[in-house]
């Protein structure tokens, strides 16, 4: 067996004509196998993509009729467009909030299954639900449970005696976005915990065990020791629940839409608005805002994996 | 296992531990408890005191959800999309997972990165242009129409976790089978496929759940009642009688109840499945 | 000062229904080199496991100067253990590897840098300190578990099989080392290998065990 293949040939046919290396395939073979996707890809998200930074400097009526504005759409989009900056304002509160508690929130419940809670296979199991849950099943829910009259929200507080802290959660423009946001968060944090779990069970042993032999008790192991080593996951989460949330659509549309007066207004939401539910019918602006705050995302993911990412490898 | 159960014993720390725990489980599951009840009593009932327990089980409104408010229809609607869209991605995703891990040419790069690429394209970059396709190309409105899409807008991460999963597979095998006069495709049938079934099962588990939850694509490119599938069947029935409250907790536990009874029986896989793409 | 005594201990682990240890009663007394010697599985491990406080006493009591420690948490029992695959901090350089127990025990600043510089001296370590784990080859590695529990200067040392990731021309360098230090230091030592010429070059006493209990 020669296993060699002939020089400069990328295919590489073998002498008798029969293939040799498994690692290569012929052109017929490999277009079988990605023709599918790619065509699937041009057409449905390709083509979409170009599609819509096309449109976003134009300005796209009713029967595709199109007209050239060039960067219209955007200086009137960061010049003068009040609900735009008023969505990127709750966007940015919620991302940045909701990110946060929902990391950490993920990470407390990891490390409380960690060390040893009773039924803690159990309870993993019953904390993780709200993950699987569709945004419709549990916006509506949590909508009743915000009810002014009769929710479950304000039940619990007029029974505790806390009645004076009852609100209209979703009615009010200064509740509202931090309401959607405790949805959201509720929702997600079973993600995280068993993220996390996947990462605490893969410490090594060892090295908790050498931590404790150096004098470290429980919180010092977890602030000198595993929270350090736990830093690629955390960058990670950090990472995806922050890009998540920066499109933040359904929850907010199912609950408010992205009302009262705005409060909930979310860049997504202000997009379909713009396209479906306005008084002039003009896909060039909301494609813009689109392509627009894609940059932004982008910018920065950038960003924040350059920050937080380890200057060197962790390796264990 | 590290975290000596016997030194929590002696900890104080045991009670507010277990309180934590006690009220997460309840902040967690008491939503779903509460919908499940609701969902077995009439509204009045409801309005009447809404957290009593039933005093009569009204299972008859689960065969009026079904029947009465087009339940039916979004449910088929729901099972047809998914399943399709489900089975296109795996075989799909396969394929190209299977051709990207195991094949030097010259396009590997580019491919894995167009392909790849699709993680970060947030959703609203698409839709609007996506809007306009379908349209043009009558799709619109039709299961054929989202499924394409939803085909297309997943496989990224389908890619992504497969291709993570076969790169793994030992290039010995591949080798061995190459000498025995396997094809290509006999190779990928006969060795990637069944080696790589659990990442498979993964993605299937992930796909399913998404795509049966699935809101956003759905809301623009479906808009006739007897297209719509299930989230937003219940999203119009919601518009519509906002106040009959037991008929929509029953509604919700319609939607529920595939997935929670599917979750009793596989939760291990479901949880895998839905955080493959994060745990590496 | 730093005798170990071992009394009846026995462990049983949860699930198991056979003891992985039973009924082991031996003294080291200060300063001895003593091995547990024995094929995979017979419970060495698990009886210097539970002599560091890493795993919890089935039944049985372990005891340091006559004192029964058997509650006594790990950090508390003033005890050094070098591990088989070293565990060393992966995010912290040599220098803080060596420093942590000693900061942990709020030892005073320049005392730690003394006693630091002093064990990487000795272990040649010097030219590493500002280097990570993942940048240091296996025998540099051991050497840096050797100092970590070194620079702590405890009443007992333990030794799981630390050895074992070496190749063979090291072991033997390796070795030498140990001994020559355990001579210096002289601290009572609990070595666990299943190497037979290791135990008998090193030791003062070798313990044989076969199936959990001393032979």
């Amino acid at each position: 067996m020669t296993g060699v293949v002939p020089r400069a040939r990328p295919w590489g046919r073998g002498e008798a004509g029969a293939e040799v290396s498994a690692r290569r395939a012929s052109l017929a073979t490999l277009f079988i196998f990605l023709a599918p996707a790619l065509l699937l890809y041009a057409a449905f998200t390709v083509y979409p993509v170009l599609r819509t930074f096309w449109n976003s400097i134009h300005t796209i009526g009713p029967h595709n009729v199109q007209e050239l504005v060039g960067a219209a759409n955007f200086t009137q989009l960061l010049t003068s467009d009040r609900v735009f900056w008023k969505a990127v304002g709750n966007t940015a509160i919620f991302t940045i909030i909701a990110t946060i508690a929902d990391v950490l929130g993920g990470l407390l419940l990891a490390l409380c299954l960690f060390s040893g809670a009773p039924l803690a296979k159990l309870l993993r199991v019953v904390w993780f639900t709200p993950v699987l849950m569709s945004y419709v099943v549990v916006g509506i829910i949590w909508v009743w449970i915000y009810d002014y009259d009769w929710g479950l929200a304000n039940f619990i507080l007029r029974s505790v005696g806390l009645g004076a802290l009852e609100q209209s959660w979703l009615g009010d423009p200064r509740t509202a976005l931090w309401s959607v946001m405790a949805t959201h968060v509720w929702k997600w944090l079973g993600f995280n915990m068993i993220v996390f779990l996947a990462a605490l069970y893969a410490l090594p042993e060892e090295v908790l065990g050498a931590a404790e032999l150096d004098n470290c008790g429980w919180i010092a192991k977890l602030v000198y020791v595993i929270i350090p080593m736990l830093r690629p996951t955390i960058v990670n989460l950090l990472v995806l629940s922050f890009v998540g949330k920066m499109m933040i659509f359904d929850l907010v549309w199912i609950m408010t839409g992205g009302g009262p007066l705005w409060s909930t207004e979310t860049v997504s939401t202000y997009v379909y608005k713009r396209a479906f539910d306005w008084n002039t019918f003009d896909l060039g602006y909301p494609s813009a805002i689109a392509v627009l705050w894609f940059i932004i995302i982008l910018v920065f993911v950038f960003a924040m994996t350059q920050l937080l990412r380890q200057r060197d490898r962790l390796e264990f | 296992m590290i975290g000596p159960g016997y030194q929590w014993l002696a900890h104080l720390r045991r009670s507010p531990l277990l309180l934590f725990v006690l009220l997460y489980t309840a902040l967690s599951g008491g939503p779903f408890l509460w919908v499940a009840v609701m969902s077995l009593r009439t509204t009045p009932e409801i309005f009447a005191s809404p957290y009593a327990l039933p005093s009569h089980l009204h299972w008859e409104k689960f065969a009026d959800a079904w029947t009465r408010s087009n339940y039916s229809t979004y449910f088929w609607n729901s099972t047809i999309v998914v399943v399709t869209a489900v089975v296109l991605l795996t075989v799909i995703g396969a394929m190209v997972a299977h051709c990207l891990a195991r094949y030097h040419f010259r396009g590997n790069r580019v491919a894995r990165f167009v392909i790849l690429s699709g993680l970060i394209l947030p959703p609203q970059l698409l839709i609007l242009s996506l809007f306009q396709i379908l349209l043009e190309f009558s799709l619109y409105n039709t299961l054929t129409g989202l499924i394409l899409v939803y085909v297309a807008g997943h496989l990224a991460m389908t890619v992504y976790i497969l291709e993570g999963f076969f790169a793994q597979i030992p290039q010995d095998l591949f080798d061995a089978a190459r000498l025995d006069g396997y094809s290509d495709l006999e190779i990928f049938w006969r060795i990637t496929l069944p080696i790589g079934a659990p990442a498979l099962f993964t993605t299937v588990t992930l796909n399913f759940i998404i795509l049966w939850n699935e809101f956003l694509y759905a809301v623009v490119l479906l808009t006739e009642d007897d297209k719509r599938t299930l989230p937003l069947g219940i999203m119009h029935f919601m518009g519509s009688h906002q106040l009959d409250i037991g008929m929509l907790a029953t509604g919700l536990m319609i939607a529920i109840a595939p997935i929670i009874l599917l979750y009793g029986f596989f939760s291990e896989t479901m949880i895998k499945g839905m955080t493959a793409g994060a745990v590496r | 000062m730093g005798e170990v005594a071992l009394n009846g201990l026995s462990k049983r682990y949860p699930g198991g229904s056979d003891l992985a240890v039973k009924e082991v009663t031996l003294t080291v007394a200060d300063g001895e080199f003593m091995v547990l010697l024995g094929p995979s599985g017979c419970g060495k491990s698990s009886v210097l496991r539970m002599i560091a406080g890493l795993e919890p006493i089935t039944a049985g009591t372990v005891s340091i100067d006559g004192k029964v420690i058997n509650k006594v948490p790990a950090k508390d029992r003033d005890i050094a253990m070098v591990f088989q695959s070293y565990a060393l901090y992966p995010h912290m350089d040599v220098f803080n590897n060596l420093a942590f127990g000693l900061r942990r025990r709020s030892v005073p600043r320049g005392e730690i840098e003394r006693r630091v510089n002093a064990t990487a001296a000795k272990l040649g370590l010097a030219p590493f300190l500002k280097r990570k784990p993942h940048a240091l080859s296996g025998g540099q590695r051991q050497r840096v578990a050797l100092g970590r529990a070194i620079v702590r200067e405890p009443k007992v040392f333990l030794f799981d099989e630390p050895l074992s990731n070496l190749d063979a021309a090291l072991r033997v360098t390796t070795r030498n080392e140990l001994i020559r230090q355990q001579y210096d230091i002289g601290i009572t030592t609990i070595y666990v290998t299943h190497d037979q010429v290791e135990a008998m070059t090193m030791s003062h006493r070798i313990c044989i065990m076969d199936k959990g209990e001393v032979v």
